[in-house]
């Protein structure tokens, strides 16, 4: 699994709650594109959570390139706000999904395990609202 | 007595993670979160914390109008900005509403904590690339120096005229002509737009060139 979060806070703390919840999966991260194409070449990882904004690249753009290069990795967008337009031209890249970040305690495990056809094997942190 | 903190952001991600960061450490204990400026503010007036992590981008209220307000309702309380803004206009702002600190939120894990002791012990405290973005903004609304216009022999002439120096003792301390001089020194003072040695003296003395001594 690939974690692509430039906000360092944001990135450690979406680690370790994936983690937590799949104590078994490998999950590499990545601040900016640039590193997130390197280790999807490198390790052709199944699922990648993606930012939008990132420092050197747009996330929907590199959803598109990341899904022409391994067809077979699914993209869960990670965004700030949930811009109807950004929403739309994600699904068009062919990510899998599209949540926002006030809603990742809700959203982002059964969206994970919707993308990997399987549940999560830990305990996880729930939904902490 | 630790360091007592609050954080106001809309993503909850972020106060599990800050809250996270900030606990490690004794001495700083966060006492409330918040999703937007507004409930911040309530809150904040009443807990009145040492420190309180901001986030700009927030509903209701935004950050920067959050710390004006937490300035009135708690004086004592230091705000530190954690944006992921870094243009000089947020900077400017966040800092004319109050805020002692500002933060990128793409490098805060490593900073918060000192960031949050340095603004408690009355420090102000900006990471490397909103210091950076200060001294930019600084050096451009500095008036250009003058002095840049003139070359090196036209300096060297300048002191030595303003310290009463005549183009003949110029002359034999340069190894030129007192014509040469004559020329270095009618030059300077067309670039500078001055003149008279008295002119030349005040703007020597303004510049640094030379004391009154």
């Amino acid at each position: 699994m690939l974690i692509v979060e430039d906000q360092d806070v944001m990135r450690r703390t979406l680690v370790e709650y994936v983690q937590s919840a799949y104590p078994d999966a490998a999950i590499m991260e990545a601040a900016d594109g640039a590193r997130a194409l390197e280790l999807c070449r490198s390790s052709r990882p199944r699922l990648v959570l993606m930012d939008v904004a990132l420092s050197d690249a747009n996330g929907i753009e590199l959803t598109a390139q990341i899904r022409a290069m391994l067809p077979e990795t699914e993209v869960i967008i990670v965004s700030q706000h949930a811009v109807a337009a950004y929403v739309e031209r994600a699904h068009v890249a062919g990510a899998f999904a599209y949540i926002t970040k006030d809603k990742v305690y809700r959203e982002l495990l059964p969206t994970v395990s919707r993308a990997l056809g399987r549940g999560p094997s830990g305990g996880g942190h729930g939904d902490p609202q | 007595m630790p360091i007592t903190v609050f954080i106001a952001d809309d993503h909850p991600v972020m106060h599990e993670g800050l809250t996270h960061l900030l606990h490690a450490h004794e001495d700083i204990r966060v006492v409330g979160v918040a999703a937007n400026g507004r409930d911040a503010v309530r809150q904040i007036s009443q807990l009145h914390p040492n420190v309180v992590i901001a986030d700009i981008a927030m509903p209701e209220m935004n950050g920067i109008e959050a710390t004006r307000q937490i300035r009135e309702w708690s004086p004592e309380t230091r705000v530190v900005i954690l944006s992921m803004h870094s243009t000089p206009d947020y900077i400017f702002d966040a800092l004319e509403a109050g805020a002692r600190g500002y933060l990128l939120k793409e490098n805060a894990a490593s900073e918060i904590v000192n960031a949050v002791r340095a603004v408690h012990a009355g420090e102000r405290y900006h990471c490397k690339k909103i210091a950076d973005v200060l001294a930019e903004q600084v050096a451009r609304r500095s008036s250009p120096n003058p002095l840049d216009n003139l070359s090196k022999r036209e300096r060297e002439i300048l002191q030595l005229v303003v310290e009463g120096h005549s183009s003949v003792e110029i002359a034999g301390k340069l190894s030129l002509s007192p014509k040469t001089v004559d020329t270095y020194r009618s030059r300077l003072m067309h670039k500078l737009q001055i003149n008279d040695v008295p002119g030349l003296v005040k703007f020597a003395i303004q510049h640094g060139l030379t004391t009154l001594d």
